[in-house]
């Protein structure tokens, strides 16, 4: 079957003068489509990058990185920009909310822009967040908040949702909330889902599990037994 | 300070070199713009002042219609006090050589003591047949030759021994520092300018002029100066007229009188012995001068202080915004167990020392730049000297004084809050702004309407209000400023035209050094003497009184015309909403808006006038016409009549020439009478204050580039602040996939819709300044007209926009290069 998401022989130098550092080497791996994909690492393995490249938010030194048969690595600057607006949805660790807008008008920030966005309030709804969607972040929970990004995200109807630490600001149950609410948007619309974490209790969810270390791949897993959020525990 | 400490603060300075360089900047405008503008008249009168005193400019200049000889001139120098007295030959002559026509020369003897010249080019004259010419005449150059016209009368001919003169050099006099010339009695009745031959090329048997200088060393215009020549001013009007009474009696001995019999006379009765005793204020170029170099002054009050406000605002917001952005750093310190003294003194030493690199650079610039660039303009109309500084100590410590209190001030303030906090406290990430609700979306009817992204704007411009406010300032003063500058030369520029061409109309004035004349028994002598060359002319008596209000006293021209109804052939009364005021009646009078501004006179007020003999006249006001120069107070013949129980001295004429007549021909010829003391063309006044105010044009350029300065540092700076707080939301939105131009949008949009706030109170707040400057530039003689003109308004509005833009193209470039990776990252 025809990778969805393929990464070759990526490499990621940062030169600050002098000093080179190498955050990959020779990264490969791919993604099939409709895919709950997770990422899983030590910290500073690398991972943030890969996801950061496969964003559209970070360029690469050599190598190439395709989704769904377009060439990610080649595009311009502008081009970029479009691919993240109609492409992608991202769902960060710390949220990253307009604070200025209210839950709703969050969501619809991302809308605005979109070819096809599903409709604000109907998605706020579906991760749960009918009586909240007039509030202003600052009055919303650590999970609230998250949730509210995740609808954010999802409104984009991206062709890939990636999620870096999603639950690493938030407590055990909301997280436990945050990571079924992906796991059911992964199977119930389709939609490739690759989450990034340190934890590597989460890897049980995921279809896929790529493990990364000292900035390249070490093994990719496809998973045999996936298990529902519900019934991880760590 | 702790090694480690030093090295971060200096690191610090490296590392956000645009913060630290904007208050360098800000300080340096406002210290630089204050510094330029305080030291440009003392620079000028310095200039002058030194070259007056190193030619030794003369404090008594006598003059006698018998000339004076040497014995004279022995004595005056044997008086007290007299450092040199010389006797110098002058007179004007024809001269060809130039072009087409021949030209009036003032010719004079070269000076050895007394007004020394200044060698410009060439060298001095070393035999009869050589001469210097006035370095401003461009017409004639070195090794040419001019020659004395024959059209000369015979004593003027006769009496230069060479008449064929070869110009070896060029030269400065302090006798015309200023560029006018003046009026001949000869020729065109216009002065080319003036050109020195060697004392022994004029055979004369008396000196036309004495020059005296005395052995003082008073600063120019001073009081101490002034009262000094009060003393000898009245010393010596007795000491000349003693010399002249002497010579006199020689004279008369020498005509065939019996000695014995001369000894009784006095020069008093005798109607064509004349002599003055006359000052510095008689010479054109010295009093122009003391008048334009303080132009300057009054406008130098207001500015600076504008541009304080500003540096504080600057360095206000910025030193917040950088310590709030080290709040954890901050916090680390405080945990490490640093004191607060410490911390607190890495940032004043960060503000200190873009204080005081600002305030140099800026006081160094500025002194050198605004001086040289008025004076540039004043050199056009004043001779041709490079500009002479002076350091003013006093200046130098006031700014820096204000310089390190705007920065270090508001650090200070800044820290204090930042450092009352915990350690703990400080690490935690301060909470974000929470957002809020605006009054407008209360409004549900607009709130709807309004498009998504507007939204965001308007709950923006609420959250961040300080900073925004701010900006408004920030703005608002750009295009006070603006305004202020384009307003300064519309009041100012065309002044002169319409005073010459709309108020006072007449084409010039005549005095007569004879007796009193009326309509009734001289018109016919007058008719003849004028008819050839005036349209129409009235008699006229012009005199000096003085106002008496109780808050003090003012000179002013009383005129009163012998017949009142033909006024408005010489000057038009018009008030202040341009409606035609009459000629004053029995016990009125109608005075110059400048005067009534002055002392609170209103129409129906009454008002006293005094002269020297401190005899009064009551008058009420009936009118008040619009002027701008001199101040008037015209009454009507009976007034005068009743209340000073006679007719008063008719010894003017004003009038207006036949059309194609040339006015300065005209007045050459009338002088030739000699019942005519001198004869005034209106235009030469006109022409005199125009060019006084070319200068201005060079001032609103200052002001204009000053102005943008402001606007580009202030918008430069709060844009900059406001988008390193807001990063990670604008890293957000670039994230989300907002294209470069919908990012710019998302930031920018307050910033239009503050400008244009900005702009609005701008304008109110420039007509404000705009008057005030005018009421600051208060020159003796001259008022202006405080007018601004409805394009300048355009221009204002326009420009401010301009700079706007630009700081938005700038700042576009930096949203672009926004690591969007990084910015997401941080815990904060």
């Amino acid at each position: 079957m025809c990778a969805y998401v393929e990464f070759k022989d990526v490499k990621k130098v940062y030169k600050t003068g002098e000093v080179e550092i190498h955050a990959l080497r020779d990264v490969n791996f791919e993604i099939e489509k409709g895919e709950f994909c997770v990422i899983v690492g030590a910290s500073g393995a690398g991972k943030t990058t890969i996801l950061n490249i496969l964003g559209g938010m970070d360029t690469l030194t050599s190598g190439s990185v395709k989704l769904a048969g377009e060439e990610i690595s080649r595009l311009n600057k502008r081009q970029l920009t479009a691919y993240r607006r109609y492409d992608v949805g991202f769902v960060f660790q710390f949220y990253n909310l307009v604070q200025n807008l209210t839950a709703l008008e969050n969501v619809e920030l991302a809308g605005q822009i979109c070819r096809e966005p599903l409709d604000a309030a109907t998605v706020l709804k579906q991760v749960g967040l009918e009586d909240r969607m007039a509030n202003f972040p600052a009055q919303l929970s650590g999970g609230e908040q998250q949730r509210v990004a995740i609808a954010r995200a999802l409104a984009k109807n991206p062709k890939l949702l990636l999620c870096d630490e999603p639950t690493g600001a938030l407590d055990y149950n909301t997280g436990k909330a945050v990571l079924k609410l992906l796991q059911d948007t992964c199977r119930n619309t389709g939609t490739t889902v690759i989450v990034i974490t340190h934890n590597q209790a989460l890897t049980a969810m995921a279809d896929r599990v790529i493990t990364v270390k000292s900035g390249t791949v070490e093994k990719v897993i496809k998973n045999e037994n996936i298990m529902n959020v519900e019934d991880l525990e760590w | 300070m702790k090694s480690m400490m030093r090295r971060t603060t200096f690191r610090e300075i490296k590392n956000t070199f645009g913060r630290f360089a904007a208050i360098m900047a800000i300080i340096a405008l406002g210290v630089g713009f204050f510094s330029g503008l305080k030291m440009t008249k003392p620079d000028m009168v310095n200039t002058v002042s030194d070259f007056l005193s190193t030619s030794d400019f003369y404090d008594l200049h006598l003059m006698s219609t018998l000339g004076f000889t040497d014995d004279d001139v022995e004595v005056f120098a044997g008086e007290d006090d007299v450092k040199a007295a010389e006797g110098v030959y002058s007179f004007d002559l024809l001269y060809s050589g130039f072009d087409e026509n021949e030209k009036v020369l003032k010719t004079m003897s070269l000076p050895e003591d007394v007004n020394k010249l200044q060698l410009v080019d060439g060298r001095m004259p070393e035999s009869n047949d050589e001469c210097v010419m006035d370095a401003k005449i461009s017409d004639v150059s070195i090794g040419d030759t001019i020659k004395v016209s024959k059209e000369n009368s015979d004593t003027y001919y006769d009496a230069m021994k060479e008449k064929e003169l070869k110009v070896v050099g060029t030269v400065n006099t302090p006798l015309y520092i200023n560029f006018e010339r003046g009026t001949t009695s000869i020729g065109s009745g216009k002065l080319l300018g003036f050109v020195y031959v060697m004392a022994d090329n004029i055979e004369s048997d008396y000196y036309t002029d004495v020059y005296v200088r005395f052995n003082e060393d008073y600063d120019l215009y001073s009081d101490e100066y002034k009262d000094y020549m009060d003393e000898k001013n009245d010393a010596w009007d007795e000491i000349c007229k003693d010399q002249v009474t002497k010579r006199y009696r020689e004279l008369m001995v020498a005509a065939g009188m019996p000695a014995d019999a001369v000894g009784d006379v006095t020069i008093d009765d005798v109607n064509d012995v004349d002599y003055y005793v006359l000052d510095r204020n008689t010479n054109v170029g010295y009093v122009c001068f003391e008048s334009d170099s303080g132009i300057v002054d009054g406008v130098s009050r207001v500015f600076p202080v504008f541009f304080i406000l500003v540096a504080v605002l600057v360095c206000m917001t910025t030193m917040n915004r950088m310590v709030e952005e080290q709040r954890s750093m901050i916090g680390m310190f405080k945990a490490l167990g640093y004191g607060e003294a410490t911390i607190m003194g890495k940032y004043m030493i960060y503000s200190g020392t873009a204080a005081v690199i600002g305030c140099v650079g800026g006081y160094l610039i500025g002194t050198y730049v605004f001086p040289e660039v008025i004076w540039y303009a004043y050199h056009l109309m004043y001779i041709n000297i490079p500009l002479i500084r002076v350091v003013d100590w006093k200046l130098i410590c006031i700014v820096l004084a204000a310089s390190l209190l705007c920065t270090i001030g508001t650090t200070w303030l800044s820290c204090r809050y930042e450092l009352a906090e915990t350690a703990a406290g400080l690490m935690r990430p301060k909470a974000p702004k929470p957002g809020k609700r605006v009054l407008l979306e209360r409004i549900p009817f607009i709130w709807k309407r309004m498009k998504f992204l507007k939204k965001v704007s308007v709950r923006n411009i609420f959250r961040y209000k300080k900073r925004f406010f701010m900006m408004i300032i920030g703005i608002s003063g750009c295009t006070a400023l603006l305004l202020t500058g384009f307003g300064l030369k519309d009041s100012i520029t065309g002044f002169a035209d319409t005073q010459f061409g709309e108020i006072q109309v007449a084409d010039g004035t005549i005095s007569f050094n004879t007796g009193n004349m009326t309509g009734g028994a001289d018109t016919a002598r007058l008719d003849e003497l004028l008819g050839d060359y005036v349209e129409e002319y009235d008699i006229v008596s012009e005199m000096s009184w003085d106002l008496v209000e109780d808050s003090g006293i003012k000179s002013v021209n009383m005129i009163i015309m012998e017949d009142p109804a033909h006024i408005s052939r010489y000057v038009k009364f018009k008030d202040h909403k341009g409606r035609e005021i009459d000629y004053p009646g029995k016990g009125e009078a109608v005075i110059n808006n400048a005067l009534a501004e002055q002392y609170g006179i209103k129409t129906g007020d009454e008002i006293t006038v005094r002269n020297s003999d401190m005899k009064e006249i009551r008058v009420k006001v009936s009118g008040i016409f619009n002027n701008h120069v001199y101040n008037y107070v015209f009454i009507s013949p009976d007034t005068y009549e009743e209340q000073m129980g006679g007719a008063p001295e008719y010894k003017t004429v004003y009038f207006n020439l036949k059309d194609g007549i040339d006015a300065h021909q005209a007045a050459a010829d009338l002088m030739e009478d000699s019942s005519i003391l001198s004869v005034t063309v209106n235009n030469d006044m006109k022409e005199r204050i125009s060019n006084m105010m070319k200068s201005m044009n060079y001032i609103v350029i200052v002001v204009i580039l000053s102005a943008g300065a402001l606007a580009f540092i202030v918008l430069y700076n709060l844009t900059n602040i406001n988008i390193t707080e807001r990063i990670r939301e604008i890293a957000t939105i670039k994230v989300l996939g907002f294209f470069k131009n919908e990012t710019s949008a998302y930031v920018f949009r307050e910033n239009r819709v503050l400008t244009a706030f900005g702009i609005v109170f701008g304008l109110i707040l420039g007509v404000f300044l705009h008057r005030f400057v005018m009421s600051q530039i208060k020159v003796d003689m001259v008022s202006f007209d405080v007018y601004v003109a409805p394009l300048s308004y355009v221009y204002s509005i326009v420009l401010t926009f301009v700079f706007n833009f630009l700081v938005n193209l700038i700042m576009s470039a930096k949203l672009e290069n926004i690591n969007m990776a990084e910015s997401l990252k941080s815990v904060e």
